[in-house]
């Protein structure tokens, strides 16, 4: 009701002018209308007026005419003062009609002022003769009588062309009126059309001004609502520094804030108000000088500042100026942030003491680089390690320069860049991995110098001395180029001794050839007897001999090319069991007059092979020639064959034969060696066999095992890989 | 009728005389002279005789006091100059205690006037123009002038219909 009432107000105010104008024009229009309406009436007044002057002279004409015939005719009511008054009073009208304003009108009628002017003359004339009629004066009387009938005609003539003239001029002006009445009549109902819009305008206006007080007043709750609901201190001041608006967290904050912002303080009154009470944890003799700060922060707005109040609480004042020159603040209660603040300051003083420590009872020096390549702290090992430069080691200096200035000094001796690591800086980095550089000293100690990157993108640099291990790197790096010069020596040696043995070798068969192939004719007896008994059994002894011979001259080629590497394989699909089968049979030949036992076991599937028949076959017949060879008479021999566990293939020969030592195992694995012993008589040779299966079978990549028990037997295990297996017997065939 | 008898006219002068105008006998007026009776004052005024009427001549006019007003009028032309007697100055001689005057004519024309106009103007019951008598031919005896070149606010028709010549009688409400 009372809002409605001071809207209206307001409208009014604002359109006020415009109203009273059309209130104006409205009684203007009125007035003119209603002076029209008079004007009207008094158009038709005058003219009746002046009509009615006119008519009065022929009125009084005729009463004049009457009068005098009453008193010839001797009425006794009429006296000769009647007749008299009378003729003045109809003289009386004739000036009134020649001068003077009222009756110009009537002297614009054509012929009116002639005749006014003759009655007015002869009227004179009349004067005496009336003053002397008496009653019974007939000569008199009838003068009169002809001088006043003289004027009856004009005089009613005049009245006549009055009324007509007068009828059209006020015709006229009537239509004149009429018109003006018609158009004020059409101006004042614009008028009241105009003011029906204005009024119109007006409720709408007001209408929409109740709209938008609603919406802002709604507005306003809601940001009230907003700012209660927040869990900061809210205030605002206008530009006056008046409190505006602030929450019930700014008044917990501050007690002494009035609840309602109608009082309008200012804010260096609240205050002071808040400092009076005692709200803020300033020491007395601070106060003034903190008053002073508060409110020169508050007129400048710009960091945002702390403060402890009493009640231990801490308060952040952030403060900034609203667009319309007001200041907002938010006053936010980081007491908990406060007291997390300084026990991880607490902590983190402890911390760097803790680190201190630790880096001062390192035996590296240790210096910590910030982001910007600045010293942090660097140890006491530092300045010794650097005591050159030990005066600028300290917290802040830039780490470039330091180095720049050690460089300078010449802390550093440029070391004869034996490895790729002791380089430049920014090439170890490129490298990727940390960052290892080794540096000599210029006393002869060397420095590791390690850089590693912290998580906050600074650096550690740790010093080591590592002067002991760069002196024995040394030596064994001198011992390893020793012991490679002489491996190159014996691998020279050895292969020219292989080389030796293989020309020694082709050259002793040439002969050996015609050793053998001889002795065996002549103990055939191809050309006839040899006579006596015992020459065909020296030609036989020669024959075996020369064979014997040329079986180790064969095992020496053999075991030379091998070590020269000059052996190469011819590839082909080998059937493993025939091979086995073969050199088997082979054996069994061998061990025919000796009573042995042979045995094959698990031999089914043995599968083909990509491999060198002839070399496959005099591995197997060496082995079982040997097994054959050392075990005794009544013993057995066994073939076996199992798949390995990486796809390949194990051919095992086992038998129980007298068997080996380990060190025996290693002797017989030796070229030109034999195990010792009654073995050495009873089987000759030149101990090539097993080095030579060995080597054999290592071309074909594979591996040779002896496992072997003196007394009880020997196991030979033959490793052959996968690569080397094409298909089992049984695919192969299917 | 409209001319009143010599009769009742002396009686009247009588009262008049007799009544409080003793000024008009000191200044020698021959009291048996006929008196020419140019005005009559009737309705609510003070008379000391209990007539209803009041008659006054020129010279009984001129004893209440003399005033001049030169002004136009709307029936001459020129600015003459009117003599006679300030009505306010008579009706006040007579006692008058009314609202309104009605003005009677020599022909009875009759005309209303509020008394607040003598009262505000000094409007003027003239016997004389430009140093002449009016005759009834010049709308004498009487006629009500109002100044109305002094105060133009009294050029309306209205107004205009108050100046009434020829007067006779005024009658007061």
């Amino acid at each position: 009701m009372n809002t409605t009432k001071n809207r209206l107000w307001t409208v009014l105010g604002r359109y006020g002018l415009l109203i009273c104008a059309f209130l104006v024009f409205f009684v203007v229009v009125f007035f003119a209308f209603d002076s029209t309406f008079q004007q009207k009436r008094l158009i038709e007044k005058e003219s009746r007026i002046q009509i009615w002057l006119l008519a009065q002279l022929e009125i009084e004409y005729l009463r004049l005419l009457e009068t005098i015939n009453l008193y010839e005719m001797n009425d006794p009511d009429v006296s000769k003062s009647d007749v008299d008054l009378r003729f003045e009073i109809f003289w009386s009208r004739l000036p009134v009609l020649m001068e003077g304003t009222q009756t110009a009108p009537l002297r614009a009628v054509p012929g009116f002022e002639e005749t006014i002017a003759r009655v007015r003359e002869e009227i004179k004339d009349l004067e005496p003769l009336l003053k002397d009629f008496t009653r019974g004066d007939r000569v008199r009387y009838r003068q009169i009588r002809e001088g006043l009938e003289g004027w009856r005609l004009p005089l009613h003539h005049i009245v006549l062309d009055a009324l007509t003239y007068e009828s059209s001029v006020t015709a006229e002006e009537r239509r004149k009126a009429e018109t003006l009445y018609k158009q004020i009549v059409y101006a004042f109902a614009a008028t009241v059309v105009g003011v029906i819009v204005l009024f119109i305008a007006l409720l709408s206006e007001m209408r929409r001004a109740a709209v938008a007080e609603q919406e802002a007043s709604t507005a306003r709750t809601q940001l009230i609502e907003a700012l209660e609901s927040v869990s900061e201190g809210f205030v605002l001041f206008d530009e006056q520094d008046r409190l505006v608006l602030s929450n019930s967290k700014y008044r917990e904050f501050y007690p002494a804030t009035p609840d309602s912002a109608r009082q309008q303080n200012c804010f260096e009154e609240l205050l002071r108000a808040n400092l009076k009470q005692g709200a803020f944890a300033i020491p007395e003799a601070q106060i003034e000088g903190w008053f002073e700060c508060c409110l020169e922060a508050h007129r400048s707005p710009s960091a945002a500042f702390e403060v402890e109040m009493t009640d231990g609480r801490w308060l952040r004042i952030s403060e900034r100026r609203t667009n319309d020159g007001g200041v907002v603040g938010v006053h936010t209660d980081i007491t908990v942030l406060k007291q997390r603040e300084m026990e991880l300051a607490k902590k983190s003083e402890l911390l760097e003491i803790r680190l201190i420590d630790a880096i001062e009872s390192s035996s590296e020096a240790v210096i910590l680089l910030d982001t910007e390549q600045r010293i942090v702290i660097a140890n006491s090992q530092a300045s010794r390690f650097l005591s050159p430069i030990q005066d600028y080691l300290h917290a802040g200096a830039a780490f470039p320069d330091v180095m720049g200035e050690a460089d300078r000094l010449g802390v550093f001796v440029e070391a004869p860049s034996e490895d790729e690591e002791v380089e430049d800086l920014g090439l170890s980095r490129l490298r990727g991995g940390p960052p290892i550089l080794e540096k000599k000293l210029s006393d002869g100690r060397w420095l590791r110098v390690s850089r590693s990157p912290t998580h906050e993108g600074g650096e550690v640099v740790i010093l080591s001395e590592i002067t002991q291990m760069k002196q024995r790197e040394q030596l064994l790096h001198l011992a390893k180029e020793q012991a490679f010069a002489a491996k190159l020596e014996a691998e020279r040696a050895n292969q020219a001794k292989s080389e030796f043995l293989a020309k020694v070798s082709h050259e002793l068969r040439t002969p050996l050839n015609a050793i053998i192939g001889f002795s065996e004719m002549m103990g055939n007896q191809q050309f006839g007897e040899l006579g006596d008994e015992r020459y065909l059994g020296f030609s036989n002894d020669i024959h075996f001999a020369g064979k014997h011979l040329l079986e180790i001259i064969n095992d020496i080629l053999d075991f030379s090319k091998i070590e020269a590497g000059q052996v190469s394989l011819r590839e082909e699909y080998v059937d493993l069991r025939e091979v086995v089968d073969v050199s088997v049979r082979i054996a069994e030949k061998q061990a025919e007059s000796r009573n042995l036992e042979f045995a094959l076991e698990n031999l089914q599937d043995l599968p083909i092979v990509l491999g060198d028949e002839t070399k496959l076959r005099q591995v197997l017949i060496n082995i079982l020639a040997n097994a054959v060879k050392f075990t005794p008479d009544g013993g057995h021999v066994t073939v076996s064959s199992e798949a390995t566990g990486r796809g390949g293939l194990s051919i095992c020969i086992s038998d129980s034969g007298i068997g080996m030592t380990p060190e025996q195992i290693q002797l017989a694995l030796d070229p030109f060696r034999q195990v010792e012993g009654d073995l050495n008589r009873r089987f000759e040779g030149l101990g090539l066999g097993l080095p030579i299966t060995k080597a054999l079978v290592e071309l074909h990549g594979g591996q040779l095992g002896i496992d072997s028990e003196p007394e009880r037997g020997t196991i030979v295990t033959i490793r052959l890989p996968q690569e080397r297996l094409v298909a089992t017997e049984h695919s192969a065939r299917a | 009728m409209s001319i009143i008898a010599p009769g009742r006219s002396l009686r009247l002068a009588g009262a008049l005389l007799l009544g409080g105008l003793l000024c008009l006998a000191m200044i020698g007026l021959p009291a048996t002279a006929a008196k020419q009776v140019i005005l009559q004052v009737s309705g609510k005024v003070e008379t000391s005789n209990g007539d209803r009427a009041l008659s006054f001549d020129v010279a009984e006019l001129e004893g209440i006091g003399i005033a001049r007003v030169q002004t136009s009028t709307p029936w001459t032309d020129g600015q003459p100059v009117f003599e006679g007697v300030l009505i306010s100055d008579l009706l006040k001689a007579v006692g008058a205690e009314g609202e309104t005057i009605v003005a009677i004519a020599l022909n009875d024309y009759r005309v209303e006037i509020p008394m607040s106009d003598f009262m505000k103007f000094p409007v003027l019951l003239a016997y004389k123009m430009d140093g002449e008598r009016l005759q009834v031919r010049d709308k004498g005896p009487l006629w009500i002038v109002y100044p109305q070149d002094e105060y133009p606010e009294l050029k309306t028709k209205q107004v205009q219909s108050r100046w009434v010549w020829q007067l006779r009688e005024l009658a007061i409400r």
